[in-house]
């Protein structure tokens, strides 16, 4: 392939950025193991791998965080050593982290003067302009949203002078519109001669955006720079698990009809956190066996149906009744059986300085006590039960959640909350965020198991695909309305998108 | 070597633990370091020779007389201490420690005007630890209702008890047989505290010390404590477990005002024997330090209260010796404190 350089218009096909060899160990463990990776002008190159591949590190290695035991990297052909963030960034290497580092307190113009010396507003906005960045940079950053952030970001790396613009899982944090405005400026880099890395999960996203990709797994390159086009979904999901995943089954016994429902709103409207209505006269049954997805754009009243389920939002009207009892309160609810993977872990579960076994404590109906104090032993064994029922690979229970990664985090939640054997009503809200592949799968299995052993099971999800291919109905939201309630099978995605959007049925 | 990985030893190898015990105490010894060159400094302005003051300061905390003062000044420090440490760990900041210490001292001098004999002194204590729990229950009544910040409350009852406290002495409960100074009557012998065997100190030290065993206890090895570390660490999460976290702090906060009150009784009892006007010295705002230097651990609190007692008793003999003021010494306390949580703060990584 051969490309115009952006800034020589010279033909080139030299890689901007190409290592070889690179290798990491941390204690124990090689965390990057003999990789080699490269990225030429105006090309995207995805970088994908499960939790634990070896991503970060590689990221890491190539911006100048840390240094490769051996390998080599080099910069449009010449060997170079990258020993801080700083020199990777005079090299041209620009890197847009997943926790974006903007000063929330400054406008987008100052903080790119922060990192570009001299720079005016009017260059931000023609920057923003050639590179199809919507940004304001008058605005403060606290006041725009995740998106926005993110394109300031993005700005902010471009102004550095950056040639080689790394990605590192940009979509885990944006609702489904941002990503396609995200790859409308991905693919705008890559017509104009820049080097885009981007790190993902999703599959769907290397099929969208990438010219190729690159699979690690366990520190080694598995599959290294192929064209994704050449390789199905099958084989790509295993190159990065190291086994096939098979499809969910699709033959699942339809929920008994004509049992009383388990969770059950009537007319149900609820205040959100800002004293404004954002349920509205909402009318659901989810019965028992039965798994009933939410779709909707992101802030259409999903967060309060799943707190008005578990007693954590009172209806302002209508009323709310699990197993036949009117829901008052986060206690009763627990104690009814009532099960909630929170949608922000971070904000409404991780209780900062307590450990795994602590928060597991945290979640059971009656935490056993031993005299005066909670019979710590007791619930160190019942953190084991769970963790070997759930199978998803908890950390170990004596570290401290909110030091955890966003994946870990979330699978601490997902333990805690699908573990009980002995609950009617879970709601679990984006239950496979921050998860990788396996880790998905194997959260949609605790979901249908769930179901099948007679729960009625609440999941919000922002993938449709997920939604269609675990639900029984799936109930869609639009502006805090239910717009309506469609059988998951042989779901029409128009059809659930317009009523996302709030055309009629 | 296996390429098998632990997700999580790769997704933070930053966050591995590097700090042991060495290394915090060589910070904690160079932060009291450095607070002391600073202290040399402004000693030098006045014109003392700091090496003579200070080596003046610890030979004078070191006779026999200076470590019983040093004890009888801990004692009510460590009570107050714990009233910060306790509400602390709710979450709350319990500024009003010298509020609730006064209002403590008020209700044990009212227990005491009417109560006399063997049952006034058991009377006296619980009448003032309530009237040190009525007082901090103002604020978080305050904050569990309304949601007014518990800081900005304690801090202004503060006033409002000194007030109360000189109204009560200079007017009702003024000492008709005194010389005019506004104070009340002294207590009767039996009234007040009894010393530990043969030495000048109160028996107050050995309830202050049991106290912060207590308190210790309770935050460390109880569901109570488990359940205020979850309260202060994120209520929202609190609430969503199911806890009453609304009960939770008004308890927490009603503890540590009992607390405080206590201290502010045993000091009555113990040593001032009567109302005053400048009764507390401090107390309350010197155990506010003590518990912060701790990181609010009780334990280290405690430690902390003896150290600070001792500085305020070298104090009292750099005003003798040196004709300093003896309010220097507060210049040496907040110089520890910022010293000491300027440089043992846990440094974030990059």
């Amino acid at each position: 392939m051969t490309l115009t350089d952006p800034r020589t218009g010279a033909k080139t096909d030299i890689p901007l950025l190409a290592v070889r060899g690179l290798t990491r160990r941390f204690g124990e463990v090689l965390a990057n193991d003999a990789v080699d990776f490269d990225v030429r002008p105006g090309e995207v190159h995805a970088l994908v791998g499960e939790n634990g591949a070896g991503k970060s590190t590689l990221l890491k290695l190539v911006y100048g965080v840390h240094r490769p035991d051996s390998g080599d990297i080099s910069v449009e052909g010449s060997p170079v050593t990258v020993g801080s963030p700083a020199q990777a960034r005079s090299l041209g290497i620009g890197m847009v982290f997943q926790d974006l580092r903007l000063v929330p307190a400054l406008s987008v113009t100052e903080n790119i003067a922060l990192a570009v010396r001299g720079v005016k507003a009017r260059m931000i906005a023609d920057a923003a302009a050639e590179h199809g960045l919507a940004v304001d940079p008058q605005a403060r950053v606290s006041h725009l949203s995740i998106g926005e952030r993110q394109r300031a970001e993005i700005l902010k790396v471009l102004m550095t002078g950056s040639r080689i613009v790394i990605l590192d899982e940009p979509t885990s944090v944006l609702a489904p519109q941002e990503v396609t405005a995200l790859f409308a400026v991905v693919e705008r880099l890559r017509a104009t001669g820049y080097g885009v890395v981007i790190v993902t999960h999703k599959l769907n996203e290397v099929r969208a955006i990438a010219d190729r990709v690159t699979v690690l797994r366990g520190g080694r390159v598995i599959l290294g720079g192929v064209d994704p086009g050449n390789y199905t979904d099958a084989e790509l999901v295993e190159a990065m698990v190291g086994r096939a995943v098979p499809s969910l089954p699709s033959e699942r016994p339809a929920p008994p009809d004509g049992a009383a429902a388990v969770l059950a709103l009537r007319g149900v409207s609820a205040y959100g956190e800002s004293g404004v209505i954002r349920l509205k006269d909402v009318t659901l049954e989810v019965r028992p066996g039965e798994l009933v997805g939410v779709a909707g754009v992101a802030g259409s009243g999903q967060r309060e149906l799943c707190e008005v389920a578990c007693g954590l939002r009172p209806a302002s009207s209508g009323v709310v009744t699990v197993a036949g009892v009117e829901v008052t309160g986060p206690r009763q609810a627990l104690a009814g059986g009532v099960c909630d993977v929170p949608e922000d872990p971070l904000a409404d579960a991780v209780v900062p300085g307590l450990t795994i076994v602590e928060h597991m404590a945290l979640g059971l109906p009656k935490v056993p006590r031993r005299r005066a104090n909670v019979d710590w032993a007791d619930v160190r064994r019942i953190t084991t039960e769970l963790e070997e029922r759930v199978g998803l690979q908890m950390a170990a229970g004596h570290r401290k959640v909110a030091e955890l990664s966003g994946g870990n985090v979330q699978r601490v939640m997902l333990t805690r909350a699908l573990g009980r054997g002995d609950s009617v009503l879970v709601v679990a809200a984006y239950p496979s965020r921050g998860l990788d592949i396996a880790t998905t799968r194997r959260t949609q299995e605790l979901l249908l198991e769930r179901r099948a052993a007679g729960a009625a099971v609440l999941v919000v999800s922002e993938d449709l695909d997920e939604l269609i291919s675990i639900s029984d109905r799936i109930a869609v939201m639009h502006d805090g309305h239910l717009a309506g309630i469609v059988p998951a099978r042989g779901a029409d995605r128009q059809e659930i998108g317009s009523l996302m959007l709030g055309g009629a049925r | 070597m296996t390429t098998q990985l632990t997700p999580d030893r790769v997704a933070s190898p930053l966050l591995a633990p590097k700090s042991g015990f060495g290394p915090a105490l060589a910070r904690w010894v160079g932060a009291l370091a450095g607070a002391i060159a600073i202290f040399s400094i402004l000693l030098l302005t006045k014109g003392a020779d700091p090496i003579a003051t200070l080596v003046d300061m610890v030979v004078s905390t070191t006779t026999g007389a200076s470590i019983e003062q040093i004890v009888i000044k801990a004692a009510p420090l460590v009570l107050a201490a714990m009233a910060v440490v306790l509400p602390a760990r709710a979450g709350l900041a319990n500024v009003g420690g010298e509020g609730q210490v006064i209002i403590g001292a008020v209700a044990g001098a009212g227990v005491g005007l009417v109560v006399s004999g063997p049952a006034a002194l058991p009377l006296m204590l619980i009448g003032g630890a309530l009237g040190g729990a009525l007082w901090a229950g103002l604020a978080v009544a305050l904050r569990v209702t309304v949601g007014v910040n518990e800081a900005v409350t304690t801090l202004l009852l503060n006033y409002v008890a000194l007030d109360v406290m000189l109204y009560l002495i200079y007017e009702p409960w003024k000492d008709a047989n005194g010389s005019g100074q506004p104070a009340t009557p002294p207590l009767a012998i039996e009234q007040r505290l009894p010393l530990v065997g043969g030495t000048a100190v109160h028996m107050g030290i050995v309830l202050a010390l049991v106290a912060a065993a207590a308190v210790w206890l309770t935050l460390r090895h109880t569901s109570f404590g488990f359940r205020l570390s979850v309260v202060g660490g994120n209520p929202e999460a609190a609430r969503r477990a199911g806890l009453p976290v609304a009960r939770l702090l008004v308890t927490a906060m009603l503890l540590g005002g009992a607390l405080a009150g206590l201290a502010g009784v045993i000091h009555l009892a113990g040593i001032e024997f009567k109302l005053r006007p400048g009764l507390t010295t401090n107390i309350g705002y010197i155990a506010f330090l003590a518990a912060w230097l701790a990181r609010h651990n009780p334990l280290p609190a405690v430690a902390a209260a003896f150290m600070l007692a001792a500085i305020t008793v070298g104090g009292d003999s750099l005003q003798l010796d040196s004709g300093l003021p003896a309010a220097t010494v507060n210049v040496l306390m907040a110089l520890i404190l910022l010293a000491v949580l300027g440089w043992t703060a846990k440094r974030s990584t990059s």
